[in-house]
């Protein structure tokens, strides 16, 4: 009995049962849609990491005021104290304190109003530098960003993000437009262009102006000096430790403090956004996992079990084909290749639902879910295996079984 | 009745060649007989017992048997209900092993032979027809037949080919692409004997081939035997019909496991070429001939009444 002989009846076996198989293959189908779904959502969630990362900017840290007591980095305390001035920023920029940060732009952050033609929009208003728009990686669409001038002069000058233009005028085709903010007269220089969104706001609903004019005209407060946060740009990739030293020796210098454990200020780099983006699909991982493992031991122990009754109902039919000469061998395979073929049939389908699932899924859960073929392919092998370890039990006791008493059986 | 029951030859323990220029009564089917020369030996049993058991009771249905069966003999293995007829056929069938005792089937000792290869045996030596037919339902006439071929590695084409001439062989040349459903039970034994004959086995074996059968198929089935007699196959026939076991040149009667010899006196007008001496240590009563014979013709009734 040569291969082809024995898929042909085995998969003779499996079709005249087609609704018993289906039902018995339902638990690996499941399994393996949810092992996909586990594979893409890891790789979707890379990809939308790595899109923030490049949005944000590389080789990028974030000082925010607070002390974290958080060991994994993640931000701690945001806006807990005025902390940090434009004072820290300005030493920060230092070549010669810090001379592996090329770049700083500090941020003073609030939510205003802005209103141009009878229409209304809150938006998140940053004073800052004409560094920014490098240290943040950011690319204009029209006009320019602030210049030096600007903040020298204090300037009544705007940058709007592409979102925030759209909302006020419908269109980002608005330099040289006005727009009031907070009562007062901005003129819109120029337009970024969209960088969609990072962990924590969106990226291009934001009105830009200079620092000078937020901490006098928009931006009271504490303290006119005060900052939200300061970005720091370091020289290059290899040494974002270097620069994470020294703008923590310089801001603790400044502030007095000779314990980093008491520092009132707080230094992140990106790999704290992964991680946090990370902890969320992991929790989603360790679930679909769980379902995963769960559903293909279920799916497992179905098949053994229609197996087993396959077995038992051809019990006479096995008989007479060891009569005829069939060896134990040749029996065994015929089952272990019926088993193989019910876990394929459950792998094809899973993979067909899981491919459905992500592309349907990501519009529900927002996060991305790659369909990666490798896993595809991985996890219809997986279900192949299953089958046929969970075939092993059933085959051998087909193989088994005495030709006189198949035979017999009724 | 009790004429031709009682003449049917019986053969224990044959050590002795076949006697071929002995007298032969003459045998409306086969006029060659008497021209044949039987060859080596197929079945060679020798002091066979077999014990099942069952818990704790042991239940002993071959009680020592000794049988020899040469290459081109038609034997007819008879006995009433329970004498284990079909413990001798699975025995001889290599789907069961002796409890003691020695069985060699076409010169290979099968006694201490593992699954896989009693299975080569079976598939080489042997061709099975059942009472029950037992074909696949779900396959072809002709995938039926060729199964035997496929155990033995044939390539593909040639199994068709060897499985349409089997079929053809026992006129069923029209009816390869039917599946069993379709067929007559008469024609469904068909198929089992080509599925038999197909793989060229030194013997067929057949157990109640006519049991389920009706008195016509019954003898397109027999006529069937008779010819592969002539064609020189070696058959080993199991039935409890008198009727049925005439067609064979030797009947061998089994009677609580073991085998009995002839009654005396009733050689005379014995379908068969030959009649062995009696074994000597057989217990032959009056008795047991009788009912035995009363055995067979109850048999034969229940037989003709019975549909396929
Ligand atoms: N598997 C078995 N277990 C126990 N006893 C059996 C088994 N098979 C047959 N027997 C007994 O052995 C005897 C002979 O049976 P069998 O060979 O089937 O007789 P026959 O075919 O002549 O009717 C019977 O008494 C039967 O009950
Ligand atoms: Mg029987």
């Amino acid at each position: 009995m040569n291969w082809a002989e024995t898929f042909r009846t085995s998969w003779a076996a499996v079709h005249s049962h087609a609704m018993r198989s289906l039902l018995t293959v339902l638990g690996i189908l499941i399994g393996i849609a949810a092992v996909i779904m586990t594979v893409g959502l890891g790789l979707g969630t890379q990809k939308d990491v790595s899109e923030q990362i490049s949005s944000l900017g590389s080789n990028l840290l974030i000082v925010s005021p607070g002390s974290s007591t958080d060991s994994s980095g993640v931000r701690g305390g945001f806006g807990t104290g005025a902390t940090l001035t434009t004072a820290d920023a300005a030493a920060l920029a230092s070549s010669v304190n810090a001379p592996d940060i090329a770049g700083v732009a500090a941020e003073k952050t609030t939510s205003l109003s802005l209103e141009a033609n009878d229409t209304n929009w809150t938006t998140t208003v940053t004073g800052t530098t004409p560094s920014w728009l490098d240290v943040r990686s950011r690319d204009l669409i029209a006009g320019e960003f602030i210049t030096d001038d600007d903040e020298a002069s204090s300037a009544a000058v705007t940058v709007l993000g592409s979102e925030a233009a759209t909302e006020l005028f419908g269109t980002t085709n608005v330099v040289g437009q006005s727009v009031t903010i907070d009562d007062r007269t901005f003129e819109i220089v120029g337009v970024l262009a969209s960088a969609g969104s990072d962990s924590s706001s969106n990226l291009d609903d934001v009105a830009i102006v200079p620092m000078s004019t937020a901490a006098t005209q928009l931006i009271g407060g504490v303290g006119s000096n005060t900052v939200s946060t300061i970005y720091l740009k370091a020289a290059g990739d290899g040494v974002l430790a270097a620069a994470y030293q020294e703008a923590q020796g310089v801001l603790l210098n400044l502030h007095s403090i000779s314990d980093a454990d008491s520092a009132d200020f707080t230094i992140s780099s990106q790999d704290a956004l992964v991680d946090t983006a990370t902890s969320i699909y992991r929790t989603l991982t360790v679930l679909l996992t769980g379902i995963a493992a769960l559903s293909l031991l279920v799916g497992g122990i179905g098949v053994m079990n229609i197996m087993l009754v396959s077995v038992t109902e051809r019990t006479r039919e096995i008989g007479l084909r060891k009569a005829l000469g069939a060896p134990p061998w040749a029996i065994r395979r015929q089952f272990l290749v019926e088993a193989a073929i019910l876990g394929l049939a459950g792998g094809l389908l899973g993979a067909v639902l899981g491919i459905g699932a992500a592309l349907a899924l990501p519009g529900v859960i927002g996060s991305s879910i790659v369909v990666s073929p490798a896993a595809v392919g991985v996890s219809i092998g997986v279900a192949i295996a299953i089958g046929l370890v969970f075939g092993v039990y059933p085959a051998t006791r087909a193989a088994r079984l005495a030709p006189i008493d198949a035979l017999r059986s009724e | 009745m009790v004429d031709t029951q009682g003449t049917a030859g019986l053969l224990a323990q044959s050590n002795q060649p076949n006697q071929p220029d002995q007298p032969s009564q003459p045998s409306q089917r086969n006029p060659h007989d008497t021209l044949e020369r039987y060859g080596e030996p197929v079945i060679e049993l020798t002091a066979a017992r077999k014990v099942y058991s069952t818990g704790s009771i042991e239940f002993e249905a071959l009680r020592g048997v000794d049988l020899e069966i040469r290459q081109g003999e038609y034997v007819a293995i008879m006995g009433p209900s329970g004498s284990g007829k079909s413990t001798l056929m699975n025995i001889l069938g290599c789907l069961d092993v002796l409890t003691s005792g020695h069985y060699r089937l076409a010169g290979h000792d099968v006694d201490d032979l593992d699954e896989a290869e009693l299975a080569e045996i079976r598939n080489k030596e042997i061709g099975f027809v059942f009472q029950q037919f037992n074909l696949l339902p779900s396959l072809e006439a002709w995938r039926n037949v060729e199964l035997p071929l496929m155990y033995a590695r044939v390539p593909g084409h040639e199994r068709r080919e060897r499985a349409e001439r089997a079929l053809e062989r026992v006129g069923l040349g029209s009816r390869l692409g039917n599946k069993p459903g379709e067929l007559s039970g008469g024609q469904q034994q068909r198929v089992a004997v080509a599925r038999a004959l197909v793989g060229e086995p030194t013997m067929i074996l057949a157990d109640e081939p006519t049991g389920n059968l009706d008195s016509v198929s019954t003898g397109d089935v027999l006529a069937l035997f008779d010819e592969l007699h002539e064609l020189g196959r070696t058959i080993v026939l199991i039935t409890h019909e008198l009727e049925v076991a005439r067609r064979a040149r030797r009947i061998v009667f089994v009677r609580d496991g073991e085998i009995q010899d002839a009654p005396p006196g009733h050689e005379e007008g014995a379908p068969l070429r030959e009649a062995d001496p009696p074994r000597p240590q057989a217990d032959a009563s009056e008795a047991d001939a009788s009912e035995a014979e009363a055995d067979a013709p109850a048999a034969g009734r229940r037989q003709n009444g019975a549909v396929a």
